[in-house]
């Protein structure tokens, strides 16, 4: 079926096809549209899950965790203020190993308070435990929220894990969408039953406190089961390509085989980064665009693999760590530790604040030039 | 040495056992020495009331064959709060430890 | 008590639902409070705990649980148990199971009250049990506002103890659309668990507000729990009632002994002087009063 749906409405058709059960949510822009729209599905009829909205963000992941820990497959979303609010839950939730897929749309943090887009509320959550996909594109939204429930219901992961998309740019701007049928997702995505779980008839602790040792072993069983879902994540999406023939990876790579400097980013801008490769790539300037889809488990060597022989990398972070630079930067510096590649951060577009294929164009030029790591801001 | 230093590669993947949760154990955690007194029943003056029995904080006191309360002495931690309930006061208090240091 | 329908008898051949061998204190209340609820309710029940002492019940790899039990965060219990809720719904399981809170009064009183007060409005079928041992015992003995006035925490040492006077919960709740509310002490357990069955019968919310007496944090002894308890039912510190529908029932009419018989047992009253006992007192005696002559909703005096 295809139709013109914005981002959120491909979060809520995700939710619908994969048969969600649960959604405990709390409003918060600009999320709430996904929130209405499968509100509206359910005074239709058409959404036989349950669903509440909580009394806030906090207590929507709450719900989450005892939703999920019942075997019910649960959904939620949130941005921002939201998001960080339900931190506290999430690491809960990755260390009672319950699986859920909860979207993000990526909304500025207060203070100054503002509406539009830039990556510090998902990144900030990067150490909670969660599987993070993060999308450019609202068909990616809808695929990954459906892919997403395999790997995170896989018996071997058990899992969280968040989809991302950008406030805005990706949530209330209508594409052309492919909604998968609903046999065809039926057939890819089936409900294995958790083994731990809250029933009556099979009574378990759960949530158990743990101290010393026990409490080490547990978390280095959720890195593990993060480490292990590289393979899962991977099989999926292959899986996913065969029946849709949309082929997704960790990183999406975009001209970059014999490309002398390289884009590295992520999230919905990726898309105007790509248009200004084309523009460069006419002009005879060998550039290309490395978008990271999979940032949780990080996909360090793949990365390393994609990059070394790239002589100039511009790594754009629409998110600041005041004091520390680029979130991203780090890590792709530690990837390619030990290479001698000249790797540039650039911040822009915090707040949402607007990016042209312009500004790409000046960014790969810049970083063309540079002769050294440096850090810098396109304002 | 009692910690080993191991490779990230050789973590093992401990299934269901990696997930925090505990499921009923035959063996219970004993907590006989976290006692200095223990409850000591008169059979002769018990109403099989089962008051201690309501009111034990432990689960310490189960039923035998005649329905007369048993303390397990494996659990109970000597607060006595069955002696203080016991209608007919058939509870006696006995001195486990800390004999020595009062004479 | 003629409407209990509890036989003893019965319950004493039945298996334990919450084993021994926790790391509770010797004489703990709050303990006693579960085992009482689950006497009560049986085994279809799954527990949902906020973070607190009852959290340290269960220690990996032990569980004293013969029941689901489940602890997710200190402020959530009545949103966990809504997703359980939900969660049993969705799968056709919410039949005959009985979700149960079991948080303690700061997880209730103070930082929980959101996540109760969303429970309790969307008339969830959740019993909410408040273990009320009037302070923050897990992290050594801190005030809450469930704390009475002048009592001593260790947030709020002599001589002056706690300035502020107690929140009222239960009726805080019953406004807020509880259908069934009520007060409790674990020192009366057969009127606990009359309230516990009539409240599993409720197609709603239930609140229970438990006053457990805590050894190490009233300063009492292990054995005087219980009877620390019943001293402030007595004397009319803790009054038993319920209330449906905005109708107050009296459980329990209190012997209205002197409060100071009741303080004295208490380590933690140790240092209060005659005025502020006599404060209690006409306090205690003005409450008593508007709670019987049916001006129980009304504002109250600060």
């Amino acid at each position: 079926m295809i139709d013109i749906l914005d981002g959120n409405a491909c979060a809520a058709w995700g939710a619908r096809r994969a048969k969600v059960q649960c959604v405990p949510v709390f409003p918060i822009t600009p999320t709430t549209e996904i929130i209405e729209t499968i509100a509206a599905w359910k005074a239709d009829g058409k959404f036989p899950g349950e669903f509440v909205v909580l009394e806030s963000e906090h207590s929507a992941a709450s719900a989450c965790l005892g939703a999920s820990m019942t075997g019910a497959r649960t959904f939620s979303a949130t941005s921002s203020q939201g998001l960080l609010l339900m931190h506290e839950m999430l690491p809960i939730i990755s260390g009672c190993r319950t699986p859920m897929v909860l979207t993000t749309v990526s909304r500025c943090l207060s203070a100054p308070i503002g509406l539009w887009p830039d990556h510090n509320d998902t990144l900030a959550m990067r150490d909670a435990g969660w599987i993070m996909l993060i999308c450019e594109t609202n068909q990616e939204v809808l695929d990954s929220v459906i892919m997403a429930y395999r790997i995170s219901e896989n018996p071997k992961i058990l899992l969280p894990v968040i989809v991302n998309m950008d406030g805005f740019v990706h949530s209330y701007t209508r594409t052309e969408v492919d909604v998968p049928e609903q046999k065809l997702v039926d057939k890819f995505l089936s409900h294995p039953e958790l083994e731990v779980r809250l029933d009556v008839k099979k009574p378990m602790t759960l949530g158990i406190p743990a101290m010393g040792l026990d409490y080490m072993r547990y978390r280095q069983q959720l890195h593990k089961a993060m480490l292990d879902s590289f393979d899962v994540v991977d099989n999926v999406q292959k899986a996913w390509a065969k029946v849709t023939g949309r082929k997704y990876e960790f990183l999406d790579e975009y001209k970059t085989k014999d490309a002398k400097a390289v884009i590295v980013m992520i999230g919905a801008n990726s898309t105007i980064a790509r248009s200004a490769v084309d523009k460069m790539r006419k002009k005879g300037k060998k550039v290309g665009l490395l978008r990271i889809r999979l940032f949780r488990p990080f996909p360090e060597k793949q990365l390393r693999k994609a990059l070394e022989k790239i002589d100039n990398i511009a790594v754009i972070d629409q998110n600041i760590c005041p004091g520390m630079g680029g979130i991203l930067y780090p890590e792709v510096k530690m990837a390619l530790s030990g290479c001698k590649n000249v790797v540039c951060n650039y911040i822009q577009g915090l707040g949402g604040n607007f990016v042209s294929e312009d500004d790409y164009v000046d960014i790969l030029n810049d970083v063309l030039k540079a002769k050294a790591d440096d850090r810098k801001w396109q304002m | 040495m009692l910690s080993k230093i191991i490779k990230e590669k050789d973590i093992k993947n401990l299934g269901k056992k990696g997930i925090p949760h505990a499921v009923e154990k035959q063996q219970l955690i004993e907590r006989a020495n976290w006692r200095t007194f223990k409850p000591v029943i008169d059979y002769d003056k018990c109403i099989k009331c089962g008051m201690c029995w309501l009111h034990c904080p432990d689960a310490a006191y189960d039923f035998n064959k005649e329905g007369f309360p048993v303390c397990n002495s494996k659990v109970c931690k000597g607060c006595l709060l069955c002696v203080e309930v016991c209608p007919v006061k058939c509870i006696s208090v006995e001195q486990e430890r800390g004999k020595l240091h009062k004479k | 008590m003629a409407d209990v329908d509890f036989n003893i008898k019965e319950e004493m051949k039945k298996p334990h639902l919450l084993t021994g061998g926790t790391f509770a204190c010797a004489g703990c209340n709050p303990v006693l409070g579960i085992r009482l609820t689950l006497i009560a309710l049986g085994r279809n029940v799954i527990m949902v705990n906020s973070s607190g002492c009852m959290t340290l019940t269960a220690t990996w790899p032990f569980t004293p649980y013969r029941i689901p039990w489940v602890h997710g965060a200190i402020e959530n219990g009545g949103s966990v148990a809504a997703g359980i809720l939900m969660g049993l719904k969705a799968l056709k399981k919410d039949k005959d199971t009985h979700v149960v809170v079991y948080a303690g009064d700061g997880a209730t009183y103070d930082i929980g009250l959101q996540s109760l007060s969303g429970m309790i409005h969307r008339r969830e079928k959740i019993i909410y049990i408040c273990y009320n041992n009037c302070q923050f015992a897990n992290t050594g003995h801190q005030c809450t506002s469930a704390t009475e006035k002048y009592a001593r925490t260790t947030t709020t040492p002599p001589p002056i103890g706690n300035p502020l006077p107690r929140k009222n919960m239960a009726k805080m709740m019953a406004m807020g659309g509880a259908d069934y509310c009520a007060t409790a002490c674990v020192s009366f357990p057969f009127d606990f668990i009359r309230k516990l069955r009539k409240a599993a019968k409720v197609e709603g919310s239930v609140f229970i507000d438990l006053l457990s007496p805590c050894e190490p944090g009233w300063l009492v002894k292990p054995h005087e729990t219980i009877k620390s308890g019943k001293l402030m039912v007595e004397s009319g510190m803790w009054p038993l009632y319920e209330i449906e529908k905005k109708k107050i029932t009296i459980n329990h009419k209190p012997e209205m002994i002197p409060v100071k018989e009741a303080l004295k047992i208490q380590g933690r009253f140790k240092h209060l002087t005659e005025e502020q006992i006599g404060e209690i007192q006409e306090t205690v005696i003005k409450e008593w009063e508007r709670i019987t002559n049916g001006r129980f909703w009304e504002a109250e005096e600060y």
